[in-house]
């Protein structure tokens, strides 16, 4: 791999592939009155046409925001101050989102139509005022036709489509009436009605059982193929990346440190902390006794600047003098995976040679934090 | 529905009742009754009243009886609409509060017209401004208009008005219109007189709704459908007016029953400083004279007018949030 010139450029579209979106180097800042959060700091990712790209991380390394930013919705007080969200939709020539005015008609066409989004809390992200079918229809009259009869119709295709029952019913529902399955399969309705290029899943299972859960996954893989969308799919739960994702990053700290195929990342983890996360999973048949791994240290405080790469005061192989000076920059590993390490990566952006110390195979089904159905 | 209006009718019965009680507990408490003023007033006007027309009138008021006993004698006749004599003005009560009343509850309505008027858009404003510098003038604004006295505010107001304006304050109507049967042109004028008591008595609420506008909505645009709206690409005017204003509305609704009493007593005050033809100035005095039936009369319109203000507030509440309707 060539060196590369500019500071944290190389990203998965140095992969040389068809992405729905690019982000680059994409910087938020909170400004707290107790001082600037960096919530996002120079995160690099790709999502393959088509394709489900899973985001993992601690909690509070910065994915919502990741996808908020995407969308140009970063709550008050953040602000976006840096880098690069390119859309590759159909029917629209690539565009840097954030070349648009947040609150400009641009954007807004973007929202909903190209790119659709679903939250955690399927509770509380319906408005309790309105009907399902109002609040489906909403969108579809705002990008697909101004004819109210027929945003209607596709209300209900959709809500159809998203198997939930008596669908002309669930039109005059109000959200209250639903459990949180159904709720959450009204929300995906509601964010796919306008057959979006991209959706951003911001951990849409955690808040469900594990049965619902399962149901929630295959009806959004089954709408992925029929619609042909990418997917960002933010969780926690490793299991759930291995039945539903193709590739996954993994974040530390607003920092994508390692960009992967689901089974190359769980064959043969490459970033130290990826190596951690893997090892802190319990395992299925493990010894009852045995204690968990857990990652040493623990992450540094909101407003604390660490020098060099983020995660080396935690690293089990540091390098003195290198690591906890410069920071690493995301490069490729090889033809489709990138890792932010300077245990695979010269300074300079060369490959380094000397071995690496590589774990045993971690086995994804067995690794769920919480106990999942088999992938089908 | 139906069932939902029937039981609160029925409540509604039983606690104007209960309140009528109280009321006339309470304004039988105090030693002396209307009868000793009125015999105060006799003599001062020389006549010779002897302990026997003393006696002869206590009996005839039954001012001794036992307090169930006049309870009932007013109450009984109170359901069939005669709410007895004053004793001090020697008119029906029905009289004297028939010609006020409607001025009262109109000057009240539109007071609180007024406050829902601007303290919606007001506390959308201060909260989709949050700390801007509009922002914290509306909020000085506020603090001054819930801490300002009505009776000063009154006052001030009432001065700048015939002072800079020329406006004519302290009377309803014109001189023309005083005596006239009523006409468009006599409604015209009533409203051209009646801003100024209606700012004054809506100031407080006004002031305090904006307050809480403020703090709800921004409570909901925190909330996770906020961004839902936003994520479908709804313009802002759109996600804040259907979606978050919808949501934020709920307890402002409920506060209606709390700014009732408040307009009420607001409306007490303010008709008494300029001098308005409404209940409130009638209403303290015949409190003060211990005029029973006229006090208790008042007290009574005063709690229908609270107690059906909330159900009113029950049922816009069940239009606006339908978690409501179906309990
Ligand atoms: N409104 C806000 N004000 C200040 N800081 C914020 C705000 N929202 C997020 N942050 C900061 O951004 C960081 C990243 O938050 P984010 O919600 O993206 O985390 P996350 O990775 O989604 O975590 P989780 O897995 O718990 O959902 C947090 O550490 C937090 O400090
Ligand atoms: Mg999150």
């Amino acid at each position: 791999m060539v060196a590369m010139t500019s500071p944290a450029a190389g990203t998965a579209a140095d992969l040389d592939r068809d992405n729905v979106i690019d982000v680059r180097n994409l910087q938020v800042e909170f400004r707290t009155s107790l001082g600037v959060v960096r919530a996002v700091n120079g995160v690099s990712f790709g999502v393959a046409r088509g394709k489900t790209l899973g985001i993992v991380g601690e909690s509070g390394c910065g994915k919502s925001v990741t996808a908020f930013a995407i969308m140009q919705l970063v709550a008050n007080p953040g602000v976006i101050t840096g880098g690069e969200i390119v859309l590759r939709a159909r029917e629209k020539a690539p565009v840097n989102l954030l070349t648009y005015d947040p609150n400009g008609d641009d954007m807004r066409s973007v929202r909903g139509r190209h790119v659709g989004m679903i939250f955690q809390e399927p509770m509380t992200a319906l408005n309790p005022c309105y009907t399902i079918g109002n609040q489906i229809a909403e969108g579809i009259l705002l990008h697909r036709t101004s004819d109210p009869a027929k945003a209607d119709a596709m209300a209900l295709d959709i809500l159809t489509r998203v198997g939930l029952p008596s669908p002309s019913r669930l039109m005059t529902t109000y959200p209250h009436q639903l459990s949180g399955g159904m709720r959450q399969r009204a929300m995906i309705a509601l964010a796919l009605s306008c057959e979006p290029d991209l959706l951003l899943a911001d951990e849409p299972t955690t808040a469900l059982d594990v049965t619902t859960q399962a149901q929630i996954l295959d009806v959004m893989r089954e709408l992925q193929d029929d619609i042909g969308m990418s997917i960002m799919f933010v969780t926690h739960n490793l299991g759930v990346v291995a039945q539903m994702c193709d590739e996954v990053a993994v974040m530390y700290l607003g920092r994508v440190v390692e960009q992967a195929p689901v089974e190359e990342l769980f064959d043969s983890p490459r970033h130290p902390y990826t190596r951690a996360l893997m090892r802190s999973i319990p395992q299925l048949g493990a010894a009852r006794k045995g204690r968990l791994e857990v990652i040493q240290g623990s992450v540094p405080g909101q407003f604390t600047k660490v020098p060099g790469c983020a995660f080396h005061p935690r690293c089990p192989d540091m390098i003195p003098g290198l690591c906890d000076v410069q920071s690493p920059r995301l490069l490729a590993a090889n033809d489709d995976a990138l890792v932010s390490c300077f245990l695979h990566h010269e300074p300079d952006g060369s490959a380094r040679v000397s071995d690496v110390p590589t774990p045993g195979r971690v086995s994804p089904s067995s690794s769920s934090a919480i106990a999942t159905p088999p992938a089908s | 529905m139906v069932t939902f209006l029937i039981r609160r009718l029925l409540f509604m019965v039983v606690t104007i009742v209960f309140i009528s009680l109280i009321s006339f507990v309470l304004i039988e408490l105090p030693p002396g009754s209307a009868l000793d003023a009125k015999i105060q007033q006799f003599r001062a006007r020389g006549l010779n009243v002897t302990s026997d027309v003393v006696k002869g009138l206590e009996e005839r008021y039954g001012v001794n009886d036992p307090l169930y006993k006049k309870y009932w004698k007013w109450a009984s006749n109170a359901v069939v609409g005669d709410f007895g004599q004053s004793f001090f003005l020697d008119q029906p009560v029905n009289t004297l509060i028939g010609s006020r009343i409607w001025f009262s509850i109109g000057m009240s309505t539109a007071a609180l017209l007024f406050a829902w008027c601007v303290a919606i858009p007001v506390g959308v404003y201060s909260a989709t401004h949050r700390n801007t510098m509009p922002d914290y003038v509306i909020t000085v604004l506020q603090f001054v208009g819930v801490a300002i006295p009505e009776f000063l505010l009154a006052i001030v107001l009432m001065f700048i008005a015939s002072w800079y304006f020329g406006v004519e304050v302290g009377v309803l109507f014109s001189r023309e219109y005083r005596d006239a049967p009523w006409s468009l042109g006599k409604l015209m004028d009533l409203l051209s007189h009646l801003w100024l008591p209606v700012i004054v008595i809506g100031t407080h609420s006004t002031s305090w709704l904006t307050r809480v506008m403020r703090a709800n909505l921004l409570d909901v645009m925190g909330q996770q459908y906020v961004q839902t709206a936003r994520s479908k690409g709804l313009g802002e005017r759109v996600v804040i007016w259907k979606h978050a204003v919808r949501n934020a509305l709920h307890p402002l609704i409920m506060a209606l029953g709390g700014t009732l009493p408040a307009l009420i007593s607001g409306e007490v005050i303010v008709s008494i400083v300029l001098n308005l033809p409404t209940t409130g100035p009638l209403y303290v005095q015949a409190l003060i004279n211990k005029d029973m039936y006229l006090a208790i009369t008042f007290l009574l319109f005063l709690s229908v007018l609270l107690v059906v203000g909330n159900l009113l507030a029950d049922m816009a509440l069940a239009w606006v949030d339908p978690r409501v309707r179906l309990e």
